[in-house]
């Protein structure tokens, strides 16, 4: 049985071990904080526009059992926000723990609070992952999803400092690059004005801190949006944000809250001040990232170039999930680009041909498009989803964006692939 | 026995406490200042850290260090600026003993009573005893007392650095600069190690900074065989010390007259690698170390290593140069402040002399 050792414990990582376990390899999980799912703690949102399609097929395609957490902890379906119909909102404080059930009741092995330092590689392949105390874990073929965040050098020159997010570098230590550590350079996101790095596009408020009416209407709706006094609407904002998707002057005009379990943000950062302003929002506190008044995490500043397969370019046997392996905003995404780096690792260890999703498929279109503006084309000023942006449009005119899940079957039926990442490789 | 006694109430266990590491936040990174309190230092500010890729003007952060204190935001919110350099304070003398011809214990009192810092891992003070700031001696902290607000130091006199101290007397001033943290290469290796099992070999005065990281050792649940040579060291201070910090020495010849190592030091080199001892620590001199380091690599594979830092100190701040090393790395290191990895030291062993 070949041994997949990945690196970084977010959606993308955790997808990452379930479709390599399922592939029929022992798939070891490395993670350096005490809980899975990374930014996922601090998401929520999914199948909104394009998502669904995406969601549907990553069922049809076999790697379902994320999206059908995902479902299972949604405290909202089907809601509308602007610019995003048919949402759904998990709830970012209860599942992690069911995830993390999940993985370790199909036999990943989680390694949790193990801080990856350096690689041992030679030849163009890693041998293993050296921990801080020196531990060696060796593998046949490894996965990086560590993601594009932090560390807290790059949060205070690209943003405006630790803002205390639910990577908590100062505790568990900083998001090393392994790509970086073959020798490989890493690429750079940047904004509209050309600097580098991206914030975070959300935050969140303790729900107890709101005004009861508001709170009610998160609980029963699932969103709210409360309008922002002319003088305190900033534009500028939204070309500093990773999330496309949310770029829209409504997001500068108005403040919009969506239930997540907290009352998510859909801002990367508003000051305090500013907020307390706002009707229903007079006792607000920030609870993710802590300093929100402020900043947010920086991220886009460590993707690796990658093929297609979600192999690093120079290393034989690594392969990149996440934020790490493309320019991709969402949980949806992340859960996408790891299930095909963990499938594809596994073929690499058993010497077989590996996957590339097909164009005629929204998720093979995803990494293929992506990967072409980015590495390619060296379009670094832009970041991809299936819920906004350039990329939805895209979806809309090539008429893959659909809810009708007989149709995204029979679409991946047609491709040959239903259910490739659900079965054993023969 | 009388004497052991008499030496006992100077170094006195009871009232030292000497080298209780918990589990606490000790960091050990490749600077040995790193997150100490004189972190960002002059290095920083002038581009030149060791630890972080940002302060060396780098555009984007690859620190690797498990707890993270982020020098470049330390430095940024010190308004760009360094933290203060240690400064040389005036300590008073409260004991001195000689022992033989060469060797004098002194005792300092640190004005303002802090000495939790000089019981660190690998930690040595710049002392000397006339105005003249430009003939600093490194001296390795033999213990420290707290209870006394006093540190310990053993000095060799030997030179013209420190024959000053010949004539130093209870009630004199001795200038004191540091603690430094440097004395040991490869603490983190030292620290990490609990519930495994150590060797310590020491010759003559290696033994002395060597104490260090045997206490060390032994408070983390290690099993520590320490083979000592006596050389031509003094013997009765020798005795005198194992017993006072309780440490159990069993004699090893380990060169001959030309300073090849011997048979007898081969074997036992070669019985721990073959028990799969997890650290060996060489307290003694550069030349034998390097003699060690080609037997060393004749194994296939080593356990870690760790020995005391022999290399010439002038600033300790990893500025003047006195302490640089050439390896294959890019720049020179700074041997007073650079801690190295296991590549690392393996090739420095063999720079060296």
């Amino acid at each position: 049985m070949s041994k997949i050792v990945i690196a970084g414990g977010g959606w993308a990582g955790v997808s990452a071990a379930v479709s390599a376990k399922k592939a029929g390899a022992q798939a070891v999980l490395i993670e350096k904080t005490d809980m899975l799912l990374g930014a996922g703690n601090a998401g929520g949102i999914f199948r909104n526009n394009g998502r669904f399609t995406a969601a549907e097929e990553m069922k049809a395609l076999g790697a379902g059992e994320l999206f059908d957490i995902m479902d299972q902890c949604a405290l909202h379906k089907g809601i509308s926000f602007p610019g995003h119909v048919h949402a759904s909102l998990y709830d970012v404080g209860a599942i992690e723990p069911v995830v993390r059930r999940f993985a370790e009741d199909i036999g990943i092995e989680l390694m949790m609070e193990s801080h990856i330092m350096d690689v041992r590689f030679s030849n163009g392949k890693i041998h293993a992952l050296l921990l801080d105390d020196g531990t060696g874990i060796e593998g046949d073929a490894f996965v990086d999803a560590t993601g594009s965040s932090g560390p807290m050098g790059n949060c205070l020159r690209y943003g405006h400092g630790c803002s205390m997010c639910i990577q908590r570098c100062p505790t568990f230590g900083p998001r090393v690059s392994l790509t970086a550590k073959c020798g490989i350079r890493d690429l750079v996101g940047k904004r509209a004005d050309g600097t580098p790095g991206v914030f975070s596009g959300a935050c969140k408020i303790d729900k107890e801190s709101l005004s009861p009416e508001l709170r009610k209407q998160l609980d029963t709706e699932g969103v709210a949006v409360v309008k922002v006094p002319d003088e305190d609407i900033d534009y500028g904002k939204l070309g500093r944000k990773a999330c496309k998707q949310y770029a829209l002057k409504e997001y500068s005009e108005n403040i919009i809250l969506l239930d997540t379990g907290a009352a998510k943000l859909m801002t990367s950062y508003y000051p305090l001040g500013k907020l307390r302003k706002l009707p229903g929002l007079e006792n607000a506190r920030y609870i993710d990232p802590y300093s929100a008044g402020k900043g947010n995490s920086i991220r886009y500043l460590s993707v690796a170039p990658c093929l297609d397969t979600m192999q690093a370019e120079g290393v034989d046997n690594l392969f990149c999930g996440g934020e790490k392996g493309a320019p991709l905003i969402g949980h949806t995404e992340a859960v996408l680009t790891g299930a095909l780096a963990g499938h594809n690792a596994v073929r690499c260890t058993e010497n077989k041909e590996q996957v590339v999703l097909p164009d005629s498929l929204a998720v093979g279109l995803m990494i293929s498009h992506s990967h072409q503006n980015f590495i390619q084309k060296r379009k670094y000023d832009e970041r991809y989803t299936f819920s906004g942006g350039s990329f939805f449009e895209l979806m809309k005119e090539l008429g893959l964006y659909t809810t009708d899940i007989g149709e995204i079957a029979s679409r991946v039926e047609l491709a040959g692939l239903t259910n490739m990442f659900g079965s054993t490789l023969p | 026995m009388v004497k052991y006694v008499y030496l006992k109430n100077v170094l006195n266990p009871q009232n030292m406490t000497k080298y209780k590491l918990e589990k606490n936040m000790e960091v050990y990174s490749k600077c040995s200042d790193y997150a100490s309190d004189a972190c960002p230092c002059e290095l920083a500010e002038n581009g030149c850290c060791i630890v972080c890729s940002m302060c060396r003007g780098e555009d984007y952060c690859s620190c690797t260090d498990t707890v993270s204190f982020c020098v470049y935001q330390d430095l940024i919110s010190n308004g760009g600026k360094a933290r203060p350099r240690r400064r040389s304070v005036s300590c008073q003398v409260t004991f001195v003993k000689q022992y033989g011809d060469d060797f004098r214990f002194i005792r300092l009192n640190i004005p303002d009573g802090d000495t939790t810092e000089f019981k660190k891992l690998g930690a040595y003070v710049f002392v000397r005893t006339n105005e003249n700031p430009h003939f600093d001696t490194p001296i390795s902290v033999l213990y420290d007392e707290q209870k006394n607000n006093s540190i310990g130091l053993l000095i060799q006199m030997q030179g013209i650095k420190t024959n000053c101290f010949r004539n130093l007397q209870k009630g004199d001033s001795v200038y004191l600069r540091g603690p430094y943290f440097n004395g040991i290469q490869g603490r983190k290796m030292i620290a990490g190690l609990r519930g495994g099992s150590a060797a310590v070999f020491c010759r003559g005065i290696g033994f002395l900074p060597s104490l260090g990281v045997i206490l060390t050792l032994k408070a983390n649940g290690n099993k520590v065989d320490v083979y000592l040579d006596r050389g031509n060291f003094n013997t009765h201070l020798l005795n005198l010390l194992s017993r006072v910090f309780e440490v159990h020495l069993s004699e090893v010849d380990m060169c001959d007259e030309t300073g090849k190592i011997t048979d007898e030091m081969r074997s036992v080199i070669d019985k721990h690698l073959q028990n799969e001892t997890g650290l060996l620590h060489f307290g003694m001199s550069d030349y034998l170390i390097k003699n060690i380091a080609e037997i060393l690599d004749t194994y296939s594979q080593i356990p870690s290593v760790s020995f005391i830092n022999n290399v010439q100190m002038c600033c300790g701040e990893g500025i003047c140069g006195a302490c640089t090393r050439n390896i294959d790395s890019p720049g020179v290191v700074h041997l007073c402040k650079e801690q190295l990895d296991m590549e690392e030291l393996k090739k420095i062993m063999k720079v060296k002399i």
